[in-house]
């Protein structure tokens, strides 16, 4: 049965949850300056994590999965239930999205329809994922961090158009930190900086705000209340950040899939030039990754040289954490054997280190 | 292995509840939205699916030339039979690749196109070059064609491992959409499809 035909109020221990999650991104950096230091990815830190790059793990991973897409819904609900996740929510995905997220789903919205004669109705819609922070395929060392805890979230736009990945950093995320740190990752615990962003969504607003005032205006037309002042400061210095335009991924990062179609187009005949194209792209994706990761990182399973120093500014933080139980999965047919985990809630403790650049 | 009927029926009457629950839907004049009333009217008594149309043939023509062109690679028959069923679709973090919108006459773009997303994945994830070719994606997953092998599967969204193998690209799109609709139980709902109660289904769940 769908979900959809069961509604239900989100649990009051993930209500907890997400109200946690808030907290511990508020928690991040008290300065909203925080937000613009990386201009070409406003709004993200790193998060250094020290994690095993699991292969296949069969019971493992299933386990996982299943935790994650009963805690979904509930997730769902439960930040538009709470009053600043609500209003982050109205900002980022407007009232559709929030009315699709009351009723457990990603949101989305219609952005336009067309039809013809003879020609049937499609629907272009902007549309979201929700992201693991650190990825289902990574093993904290800590037991204490879960990848199903609200806290490893992030509800992040996904639209695509064509070859254009502007608006997809979730796609940006995976191919220039993520996959560069786990393919070939050795087999002990390294560590992986995974992003976090500072917002439950990303990019956190659809449009540019100047003054305080603009956005209490955009507010109240939404029938929302004001955003407590850190919200409100950190919304600010977003859009200042993204020079008061929707944000898109900057045109730089689609510079391998230029290098791609420019090579390919005329060399993939030849399965030895194909071979060397795989290399050629492995390397520029290695080299992009390594001017924003820190000494030590792991880029195509080598670690980057003490003397490395990124070209990027991008703010590290290390979080730790301790074991405090506090979500358990659903109770639904298929949960019944992963009851017995209880998913551990990561408190964060943010120590942010810059990187010297 | 078919389509199951019911979940495209469930996924276009959701698509069309959301159209008319939007903005977009409140603020098209009113003129404009009983021309929409009427259209998805007439799709439904035609036995079509409003909002979740199949491909035509001039697209898939345009489209199978292009993938020869671009990727190198036959576009495989099973992925054009499913994308003359249904020609992608994105709901609840799921997409279904559709035919690229410069393919289609209108050129309208209502989502993420099937050789776009693969010149953009071999691109980023170069070890993929004609190993995989790319059919959806989800929060966790990529869902793909095997091409040595033929074979459907999912691969990991952040290693790009296999981890389940389907016994058709009809199992995996069911069970795209299935995901999409938010089914995540073992139980089979949906009578009509009875046939395919033998399959081996994948609700990863299961190893």
């Amino acid at each position: 049965m769908s979900r959809r035909s069961q509604p239900s109020a989100p649990r009051p221990e993930m209500v907890n949850a997400v109200a946690e999650m808030l907290q511990n991104l508020e928690q991040i950096s008290p300065d909203p300056s925080i937000i613009g230091r990386c201009p070409e990815l406003p709004g993200v830190v790193l998060d250094k994590v020290l994690a095993t790059c699991l292969d296949r793990d069969g019971d493992e991973y299933a386990k996982v999965n299943r935790d994650y897409e009963a805690l979904r819904v509930d997730y769902f609900k439960a930040l538009v239930a709470h009053p600043v996740g609500r209003v982050l929510a109205l900002l980022a995905v407007g009232p559709d999205g929030v009315e699709m997220m009351e009723m457990g789903r990603t949101p989305a919205f219609v952005r336009e329809v067309r039809y013809g004669r003879g020609t049937p109705i499609r629907g272009r819609r902007d549309s979201y994922n929700c992201h693991h922070i650190v990825p289902k395929s990574v093993r904290p060392e800590s037991n204490a961090i879960s990848v199903n805890h609200p806290t490893n979230f992030v509800v992040a736009k996904t639209t695509r158009r064509g070859r254009d990945q502007s608006e997809n950093p979730h796609h940006l995320w995976h191919s220039l930190f993520l996959h560069p740190q786990t393919h070939n990752a050795p087999t002990e615990p390294i560590p992986v900086y995974v992003v976090r962003p500072l917002f439950p969504f990303y990019p956190p607003i659809t449009q540019g705000f100047h003054t305080a005032e603009e956005l209490r205006k955009k507010l109240v037309s939404l029938g929302a209340p004001p955003l407590p002042e850190i919200w409100e400061q950190r919304i600010l210095e977003f859009s200042k950040a993204s020079k008061h335009r929707p944000y898109v991924v900057p045109k730089e990062f689609h510079e391998i899939t230029q290098m791609f179609g420019d090579l390919y187009k005329t060399q993939n005949k030849d399965p030895a030039v194909n071979q060397q194209l795989r290399s050629s792209l492995a390397e520029k994706g290695a080299q992009l990754a390594a001017e924003f990761l820190p000494a030590g990182a792991y880029v195509d399973g080598k670690p980057l040289p003490a003397d490395h120093k990124p070209k990027r500014s991008i703010p590290v933080i290390e979080t730790s954490q301790k074991p405090d139980p506090v979500v358990q999965p659903l109770s639904t047919p298929r949960k019944s054997r992963s009851t017995k985990r209880h998913l551990q809630k990561p408190t964060i403790q943010p120590q942010p280190t810059h990187q010297k650049v | 292995m078919a389509l199951k009927t019911c979940y495209l029926q469930e996924l276009s009457d959701l698509f069309v509840g959301d159209l008319k629950r939007s903005q977009y839907y409140r603020e098209l004049p009113e003129r404009e939205r009983q021309d929409l009333d009427d259209q998805i009217e007439e799709e439904t008594s035609q036995g079509h699916y409003p909002l979740l149309p199949g491909g035509d043939e001039k697209a898939l023509e345009r489209l199978s030339e292009a993938v020869k062109k671009e990727l190198s690679i036959p576009l495989p028959s099973s992925f054009a039979h499913i994308l003359r069923q249904v020609d992608g679709f994105a709901e609840n973090g799921v997409s279904l690749y559709g035919v690229d919108a410069e393919f289609r006459d209108d050129q309208f773009d209502s989502g993420p196109g099937l050789l776009a997303e693969n010149l953009v994945k071999w691109s980023n994830f170069a070890e993929m070059i004609q190993k995989y070719l790319f059919f959806g994606d989800s929060d966790l997953w990529f869902f793909a064609l095997e091409l040595n092998s033929g074979r459907a599967v999912a691969l990991h969204r952040s290693t790009l491992k296999p981890e389940h193998y389907f016994s058709a690209v009809e199992e995996m799109v069911n069970d795209m959409m299935r995901q999409a609709l938010g089914y995540f139980d073992d139980e089979t709902d949906d009578a009509e499809d009875e046939t395919d109660s033998n399959s081996t289904g994948f609700y990863f769940s299961r190893s």
